[in-house]
């Protein structure tokens, strides 16, 4: 896997885990370095020897310091080295404690993928209907009491819930965990930001309990909906998709994916990381060629023809879709500050097998198989030239699931533009739509005003940029 | 506001939601469900229309941005940006004189990204170092924000900021006139001396104090009949500040009145066998002005005045007066009858016209060889060599910034007493070949044969030094240290590792330096 010291940082938790691992990048700090196709690793002086590994298959990672940080300091050190000065790692034959390391990690790997291919011992119907049943009267008892208590809270007025006490929505919340709703539990918590935030908050709180509202009653009369919305309401309300039922219900998709962009945030000690995939397009116009041998990096070229490219190709080319809004999003959770079980990095592609969750949005997925070989994206994204066709989109997929939720944009060809006190990105008829990011002059200052491909997260109000194509790569904003 | 919302704000039992609207097929949608209570229909009503809100965002109509114009310099790489982030961070910032000499000897511009964090810094002495690597983009980008102005030189975006320094002046609070004030003084001080003339009376005497502070810069003949009227203010502090300001003019009546004082205040006695000597002889009466011009009241006394006149004029009035160097000058005051008088006198007037005259220098070295004598025959034993080191380095050249700290290295108990962590952060720039041998030599030689806490005192002066010392030394800085066995045998049973610690910063630091060096070149090369 080739990372770049742009990707190492992405991986850390916080700035000071990068500024320290630079400090790393001494080798007087090391001894026992090696690199191998497998794996890298080295001894790392601290207050004592840490014992530092990289399983290079997938960024993996172990190290012995007492940390709570993860990746560790040592750890990105380490991978900083192999990116710096990778003179410094002798290629050299995997140490006995690394190579115990690998084959257990292997051998778990190998013990999930058998778990998830070997036939299953026959699922119980009876009692897993039983089980449902009693998970959907609890579900129900939950929404029911949510209802009396909405009603409550408007018959008596909601005018005067900047003053009332801040604890009434995590009270309904637990409530609703109590119920086995987390879905829901997690909407009316995020109602309890809405009072006092801001001078339009009475507005704002009727419109996120009117939605609400809406949830409830599309619950109410699930049976009414077509599959797809079914599944989509029971996932918003905090029914989790088991394994088993995405095998069955879930739609495979093979190709070829960029890791367009991703974002981070946290919830209820948990940090959530949305890494957004765009299928690699494959109309005429622009094909999937390698730029020679394995591991090189792809490009979108303009003007070769199928046959030429499958000449040119190393690896199996898949049938992909033209479609703009052709995303698909890889939801992971870690708690604190430990690390992602796996880390994709924007600006690369790689070839995967995606299971798309059942839902009328469809895109979440799960990555069930990937190639080891990653490799930098050089091209354009598939996004939108008008703004306004952007919106119309988003306008189209509420009308299929009317909660709104972050949507990916593609924006291609748009100017980062400060007006009137606010940051735009604009297109090229002149249509601006508002972006919020922690460093907008930053953006302005490497865009220079020229027209760049935006990728960001739209959630009805403003767009928060998460990546840029300027100059044919792709990089992250922050 | 809207009749559903009002109705959900202030509670359905006392205020019922509006009828439902006919004639709207989402109201109609609502309409088909009777069997809802009337806070549920609310509630639907309401979602609806958030629903829609959000389907029917429009976007805005925006003004296109012109362009940056291209950088006419070379462009730096990823890896070099990513160094010179490394030296903005506060740690490392006294890299920056050297980086950016490094990018003005290739002509590389400022790396882009970069650009949002220099622009916002504020040390007028770091500005004008940075602007002429800034390059187009960082012109380009400073129009669109006011506080980034200082990167243009046109003068329209100068009269536009002076308006709005101008509101600030009349509006704003104390701090906020003042911050208006220095800008404008920096940049306009005609304008600034104008806007002060227009009220000065009306300000409180505090305020006066301290708007006149400010007009030290951009000190002019200008400014002398404003100042001079100043001197009779009815505040003490602003008449103190006034004067202060005048002896920097020496167009100035006081000025002028002190000189003719100091012409009788101080003669040449010449032994034929001995040295010249300096003697102090006070006027016999005080004149006029003897107050006004600070020279003070009885109760002050004979010593003071005549430190207050040795202050108030520049050192070279008395090179020109007795015909001799600096050195012969200390010299003599050393030999005079009033050594401590004398010695502070010049040590004021040193410090009063440090900035606006370069003949003092000659004497400030004269003076700095003195006070080294006298300080290590006392083993810089006490507070005031402390301050009176830290007073003096601080008005150096740093090629007399180098020539102090050769002196003071080879000093053990300079070595031992003084803040020399402090005094090499105040050295910026690259050292002299010589100053980096003979701190290399000082620290290999103290990390050998000590182990006590001195040691770990002097390993704070590791990163200043890393980022002084000359590349040329770098080799010998990077050979491996010898450690003394205590020290290592500390580190071991304590676990802790304070000197490996700070010597592998000196050496990161210093081999980040040289990367920098070696990476604009690469970039200049391959451009």
């Amino acid at each position: 896997m080739n990372v770049t010291l742009e990707q190492i940082a992405q991986l850390a938790p916080d700035e000071k885990s990068i500024s320290s691992a630079r400090q790393l990048l001494n080798l007087n700090y090391w001894s026992g370095l090696g690199l191998n196709t497998e794996a890298v690793w080295g001894n790392c002086q601290g207050s004592t020897r840490y014992a530092v590994r990289v399983d290079l298959a997938n960024l993996g990672q172990s190290c012995n310091c007492p940390s709570r940080k993860r990746p560790c300091r040592h750890t990105l050190g380490l991978l900083m080295l192999l990116v710096a000065k990778p003179d410094a790692l002798p290629l050299a034959e995997t140490p006995p404690e690394v190579a115990e390391w690998l084959a257990k990690r292997k051998q778990r790997a190998a013990k999930q993928a058998e778990n998830t291919e070997s036939p299953k011992k026959p699922v119980d119907q009876v009692a897993r209907q039983k089980r449902t049943e009693r998970r959907e009267g609890r579900v129900q008892e939950g929404v029911n009491q949510l209802q009396l208590w909405l009603c409550d809270l408007v018959r008596t007025g909601l005018g005067n819930l900047d003053v009332t006490r801040d604890d009434i929505w995590e009270e309904q919340a637990r409530r609703l965990v109590d119920a086995q709703a987390p879905g829901l539990a997690n909407r009316v918590r995020r109602l309890g930001d809405i009072p006092r935030c801001s001078p339009e908050w009475p507005q704002r709180i009727v419109f996120a309990l009117g939605e609400l509202q809406l949830l409830l009653q599309a619950y109410g009369r699930l049976s009414d909906l077509s599959p797809d919305l079914q599944s989509e309401i029971r996932q918003l309300v905090g029914w989790t998709v088991s394994a088993d039922e995405l095998e069955e219900t879930g739609t495979k998709r093979s190709g070829y994916w960029i890791v367009a962009g991703q974002s981070e945030e946290e919830e209820d000690r948990f940090r959530i990381r949305r890494t957004w995939l765009q299928a690699v397009s494959n109309d005429k116009s622009s094909e999937l060629v390698s730029q020679g041998s394995e591991g090189a990096g792809f490009r979108i070229q303009g003007s070769v023809t199928p046959q030429d490219s499958h000449n040119s190709l190393s690896t199996t080319h898949y049938p992909l879709s033209t479609n703009k809004s052709d995303f698909s999003l890889i939801l992971q959770f870690a708690p604190g500050t430990q690390p992602f079980p796996q880390n994709w990095f924007t600006g690369t592609m790689f070839e995967a097998t995606l299971l798309n969750y059942p839902g009328a949005g469809q895109h979440r997925a799960k990555v069930i198989e990937q190639s080891d070989a990653v490799t930098p994206f050089q091209g354009r994204l598939h996004g939108h030239d008008r703004i306004e066709d952007c919106l119309q989109s988003y306008a189209k997929q509420l009308a299929k699931a009317p909660w709104p939720s972050v949507a990916p944009a593609v924006l291609n060809s748009v100017t980062v533009v400060p007006f009137d006190g606010e940051w735009f990105v604009r297109d090229q008829q002149g249509s601006g739509l508002p972006i919020q990011c922690d460093e907008p002059w930053r953006l302005l200052a490497i865009t220079g005003g020229k027209p760049i491909d935006l990728l960001g997260e739209w959630n009805g109000s403003y767009l928060v940029p998460l990546s840029m194509g300027i100059d044919g790569t792709l990089r992250e904003v922050s | 506001m809207n009749e559903l919302i009002k109705s959900a704000l202030i509670g359905t039992q006392r205020h019922l939601p509006p009828a439902i609207n006919t004639e709207d097929p989402a109201e109609q949608l609502a309409g088909l469900r009777p069997d809802l209570a009337p806070e549920e229909l609310l509630l639907v009503r309401a979602g609806m229309t958030s629903i829609r809100r959000v389907a029917g965002t429009i976007s805005r109509e925006v003004p296109p941005l012109q362009a940056a114009p291209p950088e006419s310099g070379v462009s730096p790489s990823v890896r070099l940006a990513s160094l010179l982030a490394q030296a903005i961070s506060p740690e490392t910032i006294n890299l920056l004189p050297e980086y950016v000499q490094v990018l003005q000897q290739h002509q590389i511009h400022f790396p882009h990204p970069l650009l949002p964090t220099v622009l916002d810094i504020v040390q007028p002495q770091r500005r004008d170092l940075l602007r002429p690597v800034l390059g187009e983009r960082a012109r380009w980008i400073a129009r669109y924000n006011p506080n980034w102005n200082w990167v243009l030189d046109d003068s329209s975006s100068l009269d536009t900021q002076l308006i709005a320094w101008e509101t600030e002046w009349n509006e704003g609070a104390f701090a906020d006139r003042m911050q208006a004030f220095r800008q404008v003084r920096t940049q306009r001080p005609d304008i600034a001396r104008d806007w002060l003339e227009a009220g000065f009376s009306k300000e409180k005497a505090e305020h006066r104090r301290k708007l006149l502070e400010v007009m030290e810069t951009g000190l002019s003949l200008a400014d002398l009949s404003f100042l001079e009227q100043q001197i009779k203010d009815r505040s003490e502090g602003v008449r103190n500040v006034a004067r202060d300001l005048l002896l920097l003019l020496s167009e100035s009546s006081i000025s002028l009145r002190m000189r003719e004082r100091a012409s009788s205040l101080l003669y040449g006695k010449h032994d034929s066998s001995g040295p010249l000597q300096l003697m102090l002889t006070l006027p016999a009466e005080k004149d006029d002005h003897w107050e006004q011009d600070g020279l003070g009241t009885e109760s002050t006394g004979y010593r003071r005045a005549a430190v207050v006149m040795i202050s108030a004029i520049p050192t070279e009035f008395w090179l020109e007066q007795f015909g001799c160097s600096a050195e012969e000058f200390i010299e003599a005051a050393r030999h005079g009858d009033d050594t401590d008088i004398l010695f502070e006198g010049l040590r004021e007037s040193l410090v009063r016209f440090a900035k606006s005259n370069e003949q003092g220098a000659a004497v400030l070295s004269a003076y700095w060889k003195w006070f080294f004598t006298v300080s290590s025959r006392q083993s810089w034993d006490g507070n005031e060599s402390v301050s009176t080191t830290r007073l003096l380095f601080s008005m150096m050249s740093p090629v007399q910034q180098d020539q102090a700290l050769m002196d003071l290295l080879k000093n053990p108990s300079a070595r031992e007493r003084l803040p020399f962590p402090d005094l090499l952060n105040q050295r910026t720039g690259t050292w002299s070949i010589e100053l980096s041998k003979e701190y290399l030599k000082t620290t290999r030689s103290l990390l050998k044969s000590r182990a006590d806490g001195a040691v770990y005192r002097w390993c704070e002066t590791l990163l200043p030094a890393a980022i002084g010392l000359n590349l040329e030394c770098l080799e010998e800085a990077l050979s491996a240290w010898t450690l003394h066995p205590e020290l290592v045998q500390t580190v071991r049973s304590l676990r802790i590792a304070p000197v490996e610690d700070h010597l592998r910063r000196f050496g990161d630091v210093l081999k980040i330096r040289k990367q920098f060096h070696d990476e604009a070149a690469q970039c200049a090369a391959s451009y």
